[in-house]
């Protein structure tokens, strides 16, 4: 947490609503996008966003870390598996690409209903294949690697978020990485690249 | 140093936080090891792709911070419902609640009972300077006293009696008439 977003925190518990209002644009854009490829479309990310803030703000007074972000994605974590455990349908997971450790996963507990506004707005080709392999990764894979490049969430807290050693969370990391580089295959040779 | 320790390394450095000191080493692996190499530009790659996507993306919330403080305060105002809730969703403290409640009305009836129970009886309309007041809240005390003195005025008045000569009429010319003094003093013992 950098020293405005530390300010904007503390002008907010001194009664600022104004404060308020930018820290939640301030983390708008990772946090919803994180909900968003997390549950893909398969809930109202809107609805699990405005959930994240209001648990946050009724527990600020406890809040004494440094990664104000990374506590969102730890509420936000906690919000999306409650949610897939109330559910009472079951998505088989796509057996090509999830293997025995996807199909007992959490998050095909959330049925699944499409891609949410923003996936469909978004950007280009690659934008699109990429998307398309990150949807693929098995929740564990998807959620590390989203946390990584959404939320620039060091590995220790993202071990402390998934309740897993730091090791798990790196190899974790390590496996999606090595699915996406191969489902990236073609545009990065086209790019120049090397894909050994 | 092994490729796996190379690739745990390479992670770490990417997140800010492999150890300063172990950089030198991972750096030397790097320039012998074309495959770790490949993997660092592959995911140097990838997370800039995924970034990059991500940045393009609208993102069509309509969550403000005045709705979350809305909804916050919508909420607040229904905590006493769910209090209630919780309390019924709990035998034991339910349980609880109600012997508490049964022993203080068992032992307010009790109280109310002993302090009205003089003002019904016979004893106490012969000491009406001493009989309470419907609406007055005695002490046990106070009723075994009152009990107490009634016990003895009524010793008293019993003495007296035994003391006192039997009048007995002189002349009875109607046996009906006798009756009627025998019931009148009947009445008066």
């Amino acid at each position: 947490m950098d020293a405005q977003e530390r300010a904007w925190l503390d002008e907010y518990r001194r009664g600022d609503r104004e404060a308020l209002g930018k820290l939640v644009e301030h983390y708008r854009r990772p946090l919803y996008s994180f909900i968003l490829k997390m549950t893909e479309g398969r809930v109202d990310p809107d609805e699990i966003f405005q959930e994240v803030w209001i648990r946050a703000i009724r527990n600020l007074d406890t809040f004494r870390e440094e990664n104000l972000l990374g506590w969102l994605f730890r509420i936000a974590h906690n919000l999306i598996i409650d949610l897939a455990r109330r559910r009472k349908l079951f998505v088989e997971p796509d057996a090509a690409t999830s293997g025995s450790q996807g199909r007992s996963s959490w998050l095909h507990r959330v049925p699944q209903s499409g891609i949410g506004p923003a996936t469909r707005a978004a950007g280009t080709d690659l934008g699109e294949r990429i998307r398309a392999a990150i949807r693929k990764l098995p929740p564990e894979q998807r959620e590390v690697f989203l946390l990584r490049t959404e939320g620039d969430v060091p590995f220790k807290e993202i071990a402390r978020i998934q309740g897993v050693t730091l090791n798990t969370a790196l190899a974790r990391m390590h496996y999606a990485v090595l699915k996406l580089r191969e489902a990236l295959k073609d545009d990065y040779e086209a790019y120049g690249g090397r894909m050994k | 140093m092994k490729c796996d320790e190379a690739i745990r390394d390479i992670l770490l450095e990417s997140s800010g936080e492999l150890d300063p000191a172990q950089r030198p080493r991972l750096a030397a692996h790097l320039e012998q090891c074309a495959n770790c190499r490949a993997y660092r530009d592959a995911l140097t790659r990838v997370e800039r792709v995924a970034q990059q996507d991500s940045r393009a993306e609208v993102v069509a919330s309509a969550v403000t911070a005045d709705t979350i403080l809305t909804e916050i305060t919508r909420r607040s105002a229904i905590v006493p419902r769910r209090a209630r809730v919780a309390w019924i969703a709990h035998p034991a403290w339910s349980a609880a609640a109600a012997m508490v409640v049964a022993f203080l009305v068992g032992f307010t009836a009790a109280v109310l009972w002993a302090g009205l129970r003089p003002a019904s009886s016979p004893a106490v309309s012969d000491a009406p300077s001493r009989a309470p007041v419907a609406t007055e809240v005695w002490s046990l005390d106070d009723w075994m006293d009152l009990q107490i003195d009634l016990l003895f005025e009524e010793a008293a008045a019993l003495a007296r009696d035994l003391q006192r000569p039997v009048e007995r009429p002189t002349e009875i010319s109607d046996p009906r008439e006798s009756e009627i003094l025998f019931e009148e003093a009947t009445v008066d013992v």
